[in-house]
């Protein structure tokens, strides 16, 4: 038995047009810009930069937080085998409460996974209704499998359900 | 007549598959279509779920030379150069176009930093070569203080990087 990842599709695409209208003689023209942020990569299966060999995806609710082991708590939903990944590429996250204040804190946790942040301990917040998103696919984000590959996510408050997707590969 | 904001809209869609091979009798496969996605579209105007501002730019930050962006006084918009301020930022979307090893950007700190998003002064982030950094919060948004919590600092590691940003807010 073996497990096989294919390539990963990812888009990400934000469009935002503004308009100024108003202008030239007789005051009807209207300039516009489209705002756009756009990522679209493919990445093949395999070891080594910018290929894609594990994933780990799963709906989480929390009311208090939630210690992921990287190095011993990923399993695959197919077979609940565990999910390797030494090398993060990517951390998808979306908080998926609508109540005003219900945020997710990521990081702070003990043996904290740090390589995506400044300095150990740093956290940073996600709203609700709100995504975060970080994607390396060269150096990516390594986690030490003894001291440093503990991912904390906590609620601000009440019961929050999130999204966790992880993507990654072996080295 | 000022700038106006159209709906905003975002596609996010990130598909792996995963198969395991060599199950049950024919050693045959089961699969999974692993998927991260968010669709939606906002309104332009003031108030949770609404897009008012938006400040969007390609531009290179060299190694020593901290990218400062005044959330509040200093962005210009691209139409007619006038004053764009988020009083609170919705989102933030950067692009690290190297493509090098190793040139990775890092977002945080400095003097007043814009930390709403962060959990405290001096927190920040990593954004790794050919890699991107979005951060989205239409409900509550992250605010901004006037003068002394409305820098956003990126840095480059080595050398200089070339890089897209896209912030949005509004203005209440």
């Amino acid at each position: 038995m073996s497990t096989v990842t294919s390539e990963a599709s990812l888009l990400f695409r934000c469009v935002v047009p503004e308009r100024k209208p108003g202008l030239g003689s007789g005051g009807q023209g209207v300039s516009r810009y489209d705002h756009l942020f756009e990522f679209i990569r493919r990445y093949t299966n395999g070891i080594g930069i910018e290929h894609v060999g594990a994933v780990y995806s799963r709906r989480h609710t929390t009311s208090t937080y939630l210690d992921i082991d990287l190095a011993a708590d990923l399993v695959s939903v197919l077979d609940g085998s565990a999910v390797t990944v030494p090398i993060i590429m990517g951390l998808f996250i979306a908080n998926l409460s609508s109540v005003p204040g219900r945020s997710l804190i990521l990081g702070q946790g003990v043996e904290d996974y740090e390589d995506w942040i400044l300095t150990a301990e740093d956290a940073k917040r996600i709203g609700p209704g709100g995504l975060d998103i970080a994607w390396s696919p060269i150096d990516g984000f390594p986690s030490n499998g003894d001291t440093a590959d503990i991912l904390r996510i906590a609620a601000s408050s009440g019961e929050v359900e999130f999204d966790l997707m992880i993507v990654g590969r072996v080295t | 007549m000022g700038l106006e904001i159209a709906e905003a809209e975002f596609n996010f869609r990130l598909r792996i598959a995963e198969r395991k091979t060599g199950i049950g009798a024919g050693a045959r496969s089961s699969s999974l279509d692993h998927a991260f996605e968010y669709i939606q579209k906002f309104y332009g105007g003031v108030g949770a779920n609404k897009v008012g501002a938006v400040y969007s730019n390609r531009g290179n930050i060299a190694n020593g030379t901290p990218l400062d962006l005044d959330l509040r006084s200093s962005l210009t918009d691209v139409l007619d150069g006038s004053v764009v301020s988020f009083p609170i930022v919705m989102g933030v979307f950067i692009s690290n176009l190297s493509t090098t090893s190793g040139q990775g950007l890092t977002m945080g700190g400095g003097s007043n930093p814009f930390i709403s998003w962060l959990i405290a002064t001096g927190d920040g982030v990593k954004i790794g070569a050919s890699g991107f950094f979005a951060l989205w919060s239409p409900i509550d948004g992250y605010a901004t203080t006037n003068a002394t919590a409305d820098i956003l600092r990126i840095v480059s590691d080595v050398g200089t990087v070339s890089t897209d940003i896209v912030i949005l807010g509004r203005a209440s």
